[in-house]
């Protein structure tokens, strides 16, 4: 395949990626668009077989127009010197060269492990739905959706809708606290409606709070969820779990170019949550992020950081700037939601027993972990994180447990074929 | 949308919907072992957006694809349990 040039790259066509296509785009700039999934839309705008509508389907429209190319199912694996990545598209890969890129990689569901929940069965809560919307048929079925975050109503008012039995919603956060998000809802226009509407939608389905799952039985399939409430745990007989503790970051992609891509220059991280859009532009001209893995906020943020960065990488400063209020208003909300969802690190730990697996490629139990320092002594005793997620799912969920910062990634950031870069030469062949 | 593909699983014959993922097309299927996990546990998908790699199977020959990501095509030959 011959090298791919592009003025402006967009790595992610969720909200963000494709909010930013579309500014830069329609000032003139020649666009790429890439995204890891079959169709563009990411996680939130996930259509059901792939048939966009709405607001992502008039972006793409746009972006149809202004001549964008756009590549689904491309994954970028690497940092190459000079300004390039190696992305691995259709069993191929391929430098991408750009003058300026966009990160835009989303987020993804944050898994905290429970004793059982290797058990087939067991759901991410978005992983179910986005099955569902694969085609995965839960007629009939008993479920329980648990965890964290505004997620779980959305979850459960679309798995009622397409003929799931839901049986209970099980949020951790307490009432008290929910009812404090509430209220900051109303400052931003639209958020209590949205909100309105869910819980309509999902009228007729036992809300809990303060309730954690602590355990998923069953012998070769999940058959019930334990779930405590104020020191009372009940089992709860159901055919599927849906359960996911809010959202964190999908950073690989930031770090991988922060590292190997632009010697001395950093993407400030504090914890999960890479830099915003305006740090990065004070730091560098070439590299933005944007949406979620820039601190988890919801698509109107997204959508907001996506114009914005697009605009500043298409060179259109006087627009970009113009954000300032509405960004801070959607931060503030942000905050106040992400506080809401905290997870309290005890309640965690209590639920964990030591043949607990926390670590789904490698078999790593809790009992082989619990007394290392850090992520890196675990790793080097357990082989936890090693496997083909490289730390995706359990990385965060030790950052939960106990605090371990998890954040450094190497090429390539999934695991690749040798005959996916076969194909690949380098310059001195 | 409504026409129906021919896919294989494990060298059975399914049809199913165009449009489907292959990880949704197994769930109907019933399949309750995508991948058997190191110390031999049955696994199926759990993040349904190419993070966990639990869905991983065989495509045509190709081992290791997490068909969360893959839609379902006529003649498709998909094996599980690796």
């Amino acid at each position: 395949m011959a090298d791919r040039r592009t003025e402006i790259l967009v790595i992610g066509g969720g909200p963000a990626g494709l909010a930013a296509a579309e500014a830069a785009s329609s000032h003139g700039k020649q666009v790429t668009v890439i995204d890891e999934n079959p169709a563009f839309g990411g996680q939130i705008w996930r259509a059901e077989k792939s048939a966009l509508s709405g607001k992502a389907k008039q972006l793409v429209d746009v972006l149809e127009k202004n001549g964008v190319e756009m590549i689904p199912s491309c994954t970028c694996v690497a940092s190459l010197p000079d300004k390039r990545i190696l992305a691995v598209s259709n069993g191929k890969s391929f430098p991408i060269a750009y003058d300026k890129v966009i990160i835009a990689t989303g987020a993804r569901e944050r898994f905290i492990p429970v004793p059982g929940w290797t058990l087939p069965g067991v759901f991410g809560a978005g992983g179910l739905q986005a099955l569902v919307k694969g085609g995965y048929d839960i007629g009939g079925k008993r479920i329980v959706v648990a965890g964290t975050g505004p997620l779980l109503l959305a979850v459960a008012a679309y798995l009622k809708k397409k003929g799931g039995n839901v049986l209970v919603i099980a949020e951790q956060a307490s009432a008290k606290k929910l009812i404090k998000l509430g209220l900051a809802s109303l400052r931003v226009p639209g958020k209590f409606a949205e909100a309105m509407k869910l819980r309509i939608a999902t009228a007729g389905i036992r809300y809990s709070t303060g309730s954690v799952v602590t355990a998923a039985h069953g012998s070769n399939l999940l058959e019930a969820v334990a779930v405590k409430k104020n020191g009372r745990t009940s089992n709860i007989e159901c055919d599927l779990l849906a359960v996911g503790y809010h959202l964190t970051g999908n950073t690989e992609v930031a770090l991988l170019l922060d590292v190997f891509a632009l010697e001395g220059t950093v993407i400030a991280l504090e914890g999960q949550k890479a830099a915003t859009a305006e740090d990065f532009l004070y730091e560098h001209e070439d590299i933005y992020c944007a949406g979620e893995l820039a601190g988890i906020g919801g698509v109107e943020k997204s959508l907001l950081e996506g114009r914005r960065a697009g605009l500043a990488a298409a060179g259109v400063e006087g627009d970009a700037r113009g954000f300032a209020a509405e960004e801070e208003r959607l931060g503030r909300f942000a905050s106040a939601m992400n506080r809401t969802f905290e997870l309290d690190r005890d309640t965690l730990l209590e639920i964990m027993t030591d043949d607990t697996i926390v670590c789904r490629c490698e078999d790593v139990e809790f009992g082989k972990i619990k007394d290392c320092d850090n992520f890196i002594k675990a790793k080097l005793q357990t082989r936890i994180g090693m496997g083909s997620c490289q730390g995706r799912v359990c990385g965060s969920a030790c950052e939960a447990l106990f605090g371990w910062g998890t954040n450094s990634i190497r090429p390539p950031i999934v695991p690749l074929r040798v005959s996916e870069l076969a194909n690949f030469k380098t310059e001195k062949d | 949308m409504s026409e129906n593909l021919k896919i294989k699983i494990d060298g059975a014959e399914h049809e199913t919907a165009a449009g489907t993922i292959v990880a949704s097309a197994l769930l109907n299927a019933g399949i309750t072992a995508f991948r058997t996990s190191v110390k031999g546990e049955p696994r199926v998908p759990l993040c349904g957006m190419g993070i966990c790699f639990e869905c991983r199977v065989t495509i045509d020959g190709v081992a290791n694809v997490r068909s969360c990501l893959e839609p379902v095509c006529d003649g498709m030959e998909i094996e599980t349990g690796g």
